[in-house]
């Protein structure tokens, strides 16, 4: 189990020649807009796929993703270097997201709606061009990312930085502001949960490989 | 809590590999003991495993475009809704000054101390010095030295000696027409 995407810039950069994101964001604040753009280009996908697995819905994910740097822009002054950058970015998304939750938990006939046209999709994949491993494939993300969706959300957040994004404990830690244990238990319980509802692809899974 | 269950708690920590040595041990025998535990350890790796491996998904190709676009159409009403307000801000704070500034003027030339009924019976409204105060152990009818503060005790006529009168010149008057 090794961390996945890397998730902080300043990781990256400390390897190569690139500036760090805590430069960049420095360079920001004193008025060079370059240096916004590199964050953006940057952080973008894996901001994607953190707000996408946590709200199952990629329109909705690049909307917050758009609004999360929007907030960057705007309060770049806020951002002081007592925490690191990524985690102060994950902060604002992970924030944004939640607050999204919560307007669809009110809209929720709007809500059903949605999931019902989800479980079309999931019954009904492209079949035109994909050949049967990628449809495998995307039959298998689509059940994955249901199994995410219908966690608690305290348990899917830190599933998706922890196991997706590829975050360390500590780091999950800054991020949702709970104590570092409570991270450990909480990702241990969504892993069981996920196990348990995953457990007839998994068993599948498992007769294909064998 | 049965072991199983407490060993459950363990299975994130074993699989990386940050239980400490006592505790890795015992997880060890536990798996060996219980099946089940064996089964659930391997799919809790199999689940973390496909999570990292789900497809990597990116934003769309105009998505800088966009962000900018929204930077640019949001902020610059904001910027102006700043100033308006700080310059709001300024304008009322110098209508407040002059109101206040005007009602503090009305207050003092309105107060107490200048009215003309009351101006005679303050002494400090007009300060007098103190030749000009009037003993009250000395009786004004005997003596008023201070009666004429302002006089010119030399033009006074009345109190120019006899002598002085003797010798003041008499002035003849010409008739000019002759």
């Amino acid at each position: 189990m090794t961390k996945t995407q890397g998730s902080s810039g300043t990781e990256r950069a400390q390897q190569g020649s690139q500036p760090t994101d805590e430069e960049l964001i420095a360079r920001f604040q004193n008025g060079d807009t370059y240096a916004f753009d590199l964050l953006v280009r940057r952080y973008k996908d894996p901001l994607l796929n953190f707000i996408y697995r946590f709200l199952g819905d990629l329109v909705e994910a690049e909307d917050i993703v758009q609004e999360t740097f929007y907030r960057v822009y705007k309060n770049k002054h806020y951002y002081k270097e007592v925490a690191k950058f990524s985690t102060w970015i994950y902060t604002i998304a992970g924030n944004l997201a939640k607050t999204e939750l919560r307007r669809r938990k009110r809209r929720k006939v709007f809500s059903i709606h949605k999931e019902t046209s989800a479980e079309k999709e999931l019954e009904l994949p492209d079949l035109k061009s994909d050949p049967e491993s990628e449809v495998n494939t995307v039959v298998t993300e689509k059940l994955i990312q249901k199994a995410i969706t219908s966690l608690p959300q305290k348990f899917r957040q830190v599933i998706v930085l922890r196991d997706i994004q590829g975050f360390s404990y500590e780091e999950i830690s800054s991020i949702i502001k709970v104590p570092l244990g409570t991270v450990k238990s909480r990702v241990n319980r969504a892993r069981l949960k996920l196990q348990e509802d995953l457990d007839f692809l998994l068993e599948d899974l498992e007769n294909i490989s064998n | 809590m049965g072991d199983s269950d407490r060993m459950k708690n363990y299975i994130s920590d074993y699989l990386e590999n940050s239980l400490d040595p006592s505790t890795h041990k015992e997880f060890e025998d536990a798996l060996k003991r219980s099946r089940e535990l064996s089964t659930m350890t391997d799919r809790v790796a199999a689940v973390s495993a496909h999570l990292s491996n789900l497809k990597k998904h990116t934003c769309s190709d105009d998505f800088s475009v966009k962000l900018r676009e929204k930077i640019h159409t949001t902020s610059e009403p904001l910027i102006s809704r700043r100033t308006v307000l700080r310059y709001s801000f300024a304008a009322s704070f110098v209508i407040i000054l002059v109101i206040a500034t005007f009602t503090i003027t009305n207050l003092m030339s309105d107060s107490p101390e200048n009215t003309p009924t009351l101006q005679g019976s303050t002494q400090n409204a007009n300060p007098v010095s103190a030749e000009e105060q009037v003993d009250p152990l000395v009786d004004e009818g005997e003596l008023n030295i201070n009666s004429k503060p302002n006089e010119n005790a030399f033009s006074d006529s009345s109190r120019v000696q006899p002598e002085e009168k003797k010798n003041k010149p008499k002035i003849k008057y010409v008739d000019q027409k002759k």
